[in-house]
This record gives C-alpha cells, structure tokens and sequence, in this order.
C-alpha cells in the first residue's frame, strides 16, 4: 500500500506540476498580451475573424472571436483603450443573429456558461474545468475576460474554413439554430449596446465603425420574421449615420462558405471592398 | 456523478482513503461503505431515483431468502416471476411505456379507428436497464441453485449498486460478483497499479477519443443530405469508434475502479473492431450483455441444442431483444434485427465458432485474408451502428442509401486530419496490446519505468488538451 500511495501520489504532483507549468505560462502570456501596434483594430466574431484579412490594412490587426458577442466586445474595447493609444479605429460587425433575444444568453440564464465561449477566452482546461460549472453570469465572468489574448493567432485569416475547420457544408438551416435557437425575438437592449461602444471610442476619441457582412439569402429568408424586421428597420436608421460602413459587392453562390460565412475567395473580395470603403470614410471624415 | 468530472476525482479517493484506511479491519464495515458510496454516487444524478433501487433490492432480496425457503416447484417458480415482473416492470413502465402508447396509438390510426392517448412526461432513471439486469441474474441463478441465497442485506445492497459499475455495466453475474462481498478483500499492489492504468486508458477512450468523435459524427448526421457518401461513411466510422470509445471507456474505468477496492469485474470489451467475422464481434461487444442474453434468454430457449429453425427463432430473438434494451425506438430494433442478419449466413453454416482465439495471435501483423476480415467486419458494423445513432428509420435508411450508392461517393468532405492519425495511433495501441484485458495491460510492461511514466502522462497531458465540455456517457440512457 505504502508504494501504491508513494507512486500515486508522486505521478499526481507531476501531472499538477506539468497543470501549473501551463497555468503560468498562460497567465503570463494572457497579463502581457502581445498585441502589436496597430491602428486598425478588427473586432467581432466569425464574420470578422475569418472574412477580413488584416494584411490588407496598413497598420491593422483582427482580434476577432468566433461566437463573440456584442456585450463582450464592448467590455474588451474599454480594456484595450485603457492600455493601447496606438488605436484610432475600430471595426465591428452586425448581423440580424446580433440583434437577438436575450442575446448574451450566456451570461443571463442560470444554466452553467457554455464551455465554449468560456473556452475561447480562457485557454487552459484546468481552470476550465473548475470554473465551467459555477460561473453564471456576466460579472464573474468580467475577471476571465481580464485576461484578453490574441486567439488562435496561428489561424490564417481567410480560406480557414475550407483548410481547417474540416466541414465544408453547414446548411443555413444548422446555422438558424446556432444562432437563434428558441430565440425568436429581437432583444431592444441591443442598440443600447451599439451606442455604448460608440460612447467609449469617442471618449478615446477613437472611430468607431460597424459594418453588416453579407449573408446567403437562404439564410437571410429563415432569420426569425421579428428579428428581421426590427434590425431591418434599425438598420435603416443606423446605417446612415457616420458610424456605419457600406460595402459594395456583389457576391454569388460559389463566394459562400455556408449560409452566413464566405469562402477564401469570397473574404477577399469583401476585404477589398471593406478597404475602399473605409479608406473613402476616413478620407471624407477627418473626426467623427 | 459522472467518472470524467472533478466531483468523481474528489469523490473516488475519499472513498478509498477511508476503505483501506478508515474500515479496512471490518469486512461489514467495507461492505457498508460501499453501499453508502454507491448510493452517495447514484443520488449525486438524482436522489429520488435511489427508491426505485432499494425496492428493486428488497424485492430480489427477499425473493432470494424465499426460494431458500420453499423446495416446491410452483412456490419456487411464482418467486421467480415475481422478481421478473416486478424488475421487468419498472423499466417497461420508465423506458417503454410511451413507446407503447405511441405505437399503439398510430396502430389504431392505421386501422381507420383513430384513438387519443397523453403520453406520460417520464425521466428515465440513469442505469436502470443494468441494475435490473444485474439484480434479476441474482434471483435466476438461486431459482437454477447456480448460487446459494444471501442473508446478508448489506452485502446484496452493495453488490446490486457497486457504484462502479452501476449505471453502464459492466453488468455482472450475481455468482462472480456478490461472493467477493463475502470475503475479505487484501490490498494488492499490482491489481492497483493495473486498475489505474485502465481508468487513465477509460478516460482516454472516453474524452479523446469519444467526445471528439462524436463533434465529427454530430454534424455528418445531422446535415447527412450536405455530404458525399464517402464523407457519411466517415461520419459512420466516427460514430463507431464514439461508442466503442464512450462505452468501453466506461467499463475500463469501471473495471479499473473496482481493482482499486480489491474486486474483479469481469471484461465487457475484448477489442471487437479487430473481429474477423460477426459471431467473434459479438463474443467480444458488450460480452457482459450478451453473455447475460446468452445464459438467460437463449439456453432457456434451448441454445444452440435444438433444431436448425428453432436456432434461428433463438438468434433473432436474442438479437431483437438486445436492440429492444437499448432504448424504445424501432431504430434499436432494426440494428438488432440487421445484426442477426448479418449472424444468420454463420450459424447456418455452423461457422459461427469459427473465430475463437485472437486475431493474429503471437504474431506482429494479420495476414491479408485476417485483414480483409476484420475490415469488411468494421464495414458491415459501421453500416449498422447508422441505425443505433440515426433518429429514425428514415433517415437512418436514406444515410445507408448514400453511402451504398457509389455515384455518390467523392473525396472526403470532412477533413480533420490531426484527430484522424490520433485515431491511427489509437488503433495501434489496440492493436499492439490485444492480447490483455485492455491495451494497456501488457504493453508496457517490458518498459523501463521512467519511460512507463512517460507515456501515462503523454495520454494525460492528451487527454487535457483534447478534452471537450464533460460529456455525458452514452450507455446512461439505456
């Protein structure tokens, strides 16, 4: 018994060594974030993350996160431009599953967080695997956020769905439910959201502009009517004030991904679109 | 509680410490404690659902001290059925009673006299299909006086929910079982050290393997019309290893824990995707399962020892009936129906013995008549797990008709590589320890020990790395 529990015990204090060793060294590299200098700074969820190449921009940089949302992007601008005066504009996507009920429901219902989004902001699994069960709400996972890092900066920007995600298909219909699931309204609270970021980059005196990545009709068709029509008309108001950007492009079939992602060639082409629009923004607006 | 959460990694030792150290002196007292756990385990899921075991144990309990009692033939055999109807009642009611009513619902409508009936909103209690099962192999082995009935409680209490193994087998017999709780239990190092290996392999297989098999399976399934049917063969193939690796991983960890406490469980998976024929796969699937059909349903029934037809009737009703556990959907049914399909060109030919020893025993490689075996074995199982993983018949038919179809076939539409050669290295770490109780058992024993230690905390830091958000088991629904 005495070997049984000295090898145990022993092969333990190893595996809780090699846990502490990645703890501390992702600790370290989540509290000194190497984020370069940049004046563009990309922030948002897919639609960014992988459809706008920043190599494009001069001085830009995409920090964009799969399954972000608009309340957390809010809270990680306000810590970047705490730190980074480097910053001057900001580019955030919208989407009709933006503008969805209870969208953050991640923070608001009493269910245990998704592991997912916790996952995306807090790499390492043993604290994972400890904190996935009791963090409910958004304010106990305010200090995680803290700990903000470049995600998956090995991940090429375009054409990462067709090398890495391995699953070339996904029908508007899967890409309905992931994004509203029994969410069928649109959430007023949103735009109050949209105006607060808003509120932050001017007190920075940064620009801030949104954008709305194009989406497949077929997606666009089975978006819930009360979301549709809600952002619509938001839309219709938001979009012409200076804080939106449009993009001119015309994008066929071939240029999807998926119901609301496009392809490498398509990202491309939206990047370039995306380019000359801001270029003519910045160019018409010295200030906002 | 689940055996790939913290609550479990705090739990086990606990139970250990105060095992060996707390009640080592007393036999009772480690028998007690046992049940307590077991219980403390079982209540952690739901509590409510402890009562439906305490009366399944008092029910079998006192069915046993009967048949003690009574030598006569109808006093013995009215025991038994009670035991059978009151354990065969319960699950009937919590896992088949709206299959029924629904079944019987549409029957009518089919009919042209449409009936209305309200299904019942039943949560089916966790393992209760392996607890019944467990317990009712008590009552039939003191009916066939195989075992002499127990006047302890505490020990029955503690066989029937030995935590364990108590929500996904494997499901033991009461003879190989329930003695161990008679005698003393010594400390041995080596049964130990083994026992751990197998729980760090289970959870290998369970949170590398099966729960990053089962995001790929997900996703052909459900979007199964978007894909080419070399992709939905793929996505097959991933499902075949999820619950190989979901349900095995389960019984290693099974296996392992009981070790620690100083019992033998017997084995539940002997490597069955390296079978060379159907009747070898299911010697070696679930053989605790079909093992308990076996010695239960089919000798009862008159085995292998009657006529060419009645064999026939045997095998599918064994077959029907081990597909009808799994859950209540025809889908279960058709899987067991197509794997006695698949049995039947066997047994015909009396070829169904064929395979007894493991493939390539002693020797590095199969052959390439052993290959082919095995592959075109893996194939006909992959085509039938489609049934066990689809909802329903439909659609499990429609996905079976793509992959069969050889215009639909193309280069692979999911490509994740990286978990593919995990899956390859996996195979050959099967492969190299097939002839242990589980892969590991003998593989590493000519290892020197830093390398031995080398490689658990490489499946370690693995299993970290490709773990996914705690995934329940698959077999708890049944």
């Amino acid at each position: 018994m005495r070997t049984f529990l000295k090898n145990a015990l022993l092969f333990i204090c190893i595996v809780l060594l090699y846990l502490t060793c990645v703890f501390a060294f992702n600790f370290y590299n989540e509290n000194h974030p190497k984020i370069p200098k940049a004046n563009i700074l990309f922030l948002g969820d897919s639609h960014i993350k992988y459809q706008v190449n920043p190599d494009s921009f001069i001085n830009a940089c995409n920090y964009g996160q799969s399954g972000d949302v608009l309340i957390g992007i809010e809270w990680k601008i306000r810590t970047l431009l705490k730190n980074h005066n480097d910053i001057d504009t900001i580019i955030i996507p919208l989407g009709y599953h933006s503008f969805r009920e209870k969208y953050p429901d991640f923070f608001e219902s009493n269910e245990p967080i998704s592991p997912k989004l916790i996952s995306q902001y807090v790499f390492i699994n043993p604290t994972y695997f400890i904190l996935n069960k009791n963090i409910k709400n958004l304010e106990l996972l305010y200090p995680l956020l803290e700990k903000i890092k470049k995600p998956n900066s090995d991940l090429p920007y375009l054409g990462y769905y067709i090398e890495n995600y391995g699953l070339l298909k996904d029908s508007s219909n899967s890409a309905i439910s992931r994004h509203y699931g029994t969410h069928r309204f649109f959430n007023y609270d949103i735009p109050n959201i949209i105006y607060s970021i808003i509120q932050v980059c001017e007190t920075h005196k940064v620009k801030c502009f949104f954008i709305f990545p194009p989406t497949h009709q077929t997606y666009i068709k089975r978006v819930p009517a009360d979301i549709k029509m809600q952002t619509d008309r938001f839309m219709n108001k938001f979009s012409n004030t200076p804080y939106f950007i449009h993009t001119e492009i015309s994008l066929d079939d071939s240029l999807f991904f998926d119901g609301d992602h496009l392809n490498s060639e398509g990202a491309q082409m939206y990047t370039h679109s995306l380019k000359q629009a801001l270029y003519n923004k910045k160019n018409h607006q010295a200030t906002l | 509680m689940l055996f790939n959460s913290l609550d479990f990694a705090l739990f086990l030792p606990s139970v250990f410490v105060l095992y060996w150290f707390v009640f080592q002196k007393s036999l009772k007292a480690q028998n007690a404690l046992v049940f307590v756990a077991s219980y403390v385990f079982y209540g952690w899921w739901d509590w409510r659902f402890l009562s439906l075991i305490l009366f399944s144990t008092l029910v079998d309990f006192f069915v046993g001290v009967g048949l003690g009692k009574y030598q006569k033939d109808h006093q013995r055999k009215l025991l038994l059925w009670t035991s059978i109807i009151i354990n065969l009642g319960f699950l009937g009611f919590f896992k088949y009673y709206n299959f029924f009513l629904d079944n019987f619902v549409q029957a009518f409508s089919l009919l042209g006299s449409p009936i209305t009936a309200r299904g019942l909103d039943i949560v089916l209690p966790v393992g209760i299909s392996f607890y019944t099962f467990q317990t009712m192999s008590y009552s039939l082995d003191v009916y066939y006086e195989k075992l002499e009935p127990t006047k302890d409680f505490i020990a029955f209490s503690a066989f029937v929910s030995f935590f364990p193994q108590l929500v996904a087998g494997p499901i033991e017999r009461a003879t190989n079982l329930l003695p161990q709780f008679y005698t003393k239990r010594n400390f041995d190092y080596s049964k130990a050290v083994d026992g751990c290996r197998q729980i760090l392999w289970g959870l290998f297989k369970k949170i590398v393997i099966a729960d990053n098999c089962a995001e790929y399976a997900n996703k052909i399934f459900e979007n199964y019309q978007d894909y080419n049917g070399a992709t939905l063969f793929l996505g097959a193939v991933f499902f075949a290893f999820q619950i190989y690796g979901d349900f095995s991983g389960y019984s290693d960890i099974a296996i392992g824990t009981s070790r620690l406490f100083g019992f033998s469980l017997m084995q539940n998976f002997a490597f069955p995707y390296f079978s060379r024929d159907m009747a070898e796969f299911w010697r070696r699937w679930h053989i605790s399962l079909s093992t308990w059909f076996r010695d239960y349903v089919y000798i009862p029934l008159g085995g292998s020892r009657v006529s060419k037809w009645k064999q026939v009737r045997n095998t599918f009703i064994i077959f029907l009936v081990s597909g009808f556990w799994h859950g209540a959907n025809w889908t279960f049914i058709a899987w067991g129906a197509l794997n006695a399909i698949y049995f039947m060109p066997l047994l015909l030919r009396q070829k169904n013995r064929k395979n007894l020893s493991i493939v390539a025993e002693n020797k590095f490689l199969p052959t390439p008549r052993e290959l082919f075996s095995i592959l075109s074995t893996f194939a006909l199982t992959t085509l039938a797990w489609v049934f066990f993983r689809a909802e329903t018949l439909v659609k499990a038919l429609n996905y079976n008709s793509i992959i069969l179809n050889p215009s639909t076939w193309g280069f692979l539409e999911v490509r994740p590589w990286y978990f593919l050669f995990l899956i390859a290295i996996f195979i050959i770490l099967e492969w190299l320890g097939r002839n242990g109780n589980f892969a590991l058992q003998y593989l590493l024993s000519t290892w020197k020990k830093p390398y031995r230690w080398l490689f658990y905390l490489s499946l370690v830091i693995l299993t970290f790395w490709w773990s996914k958000e705690s995934n329940e088991f698959i077999y708890f629904q049944f």
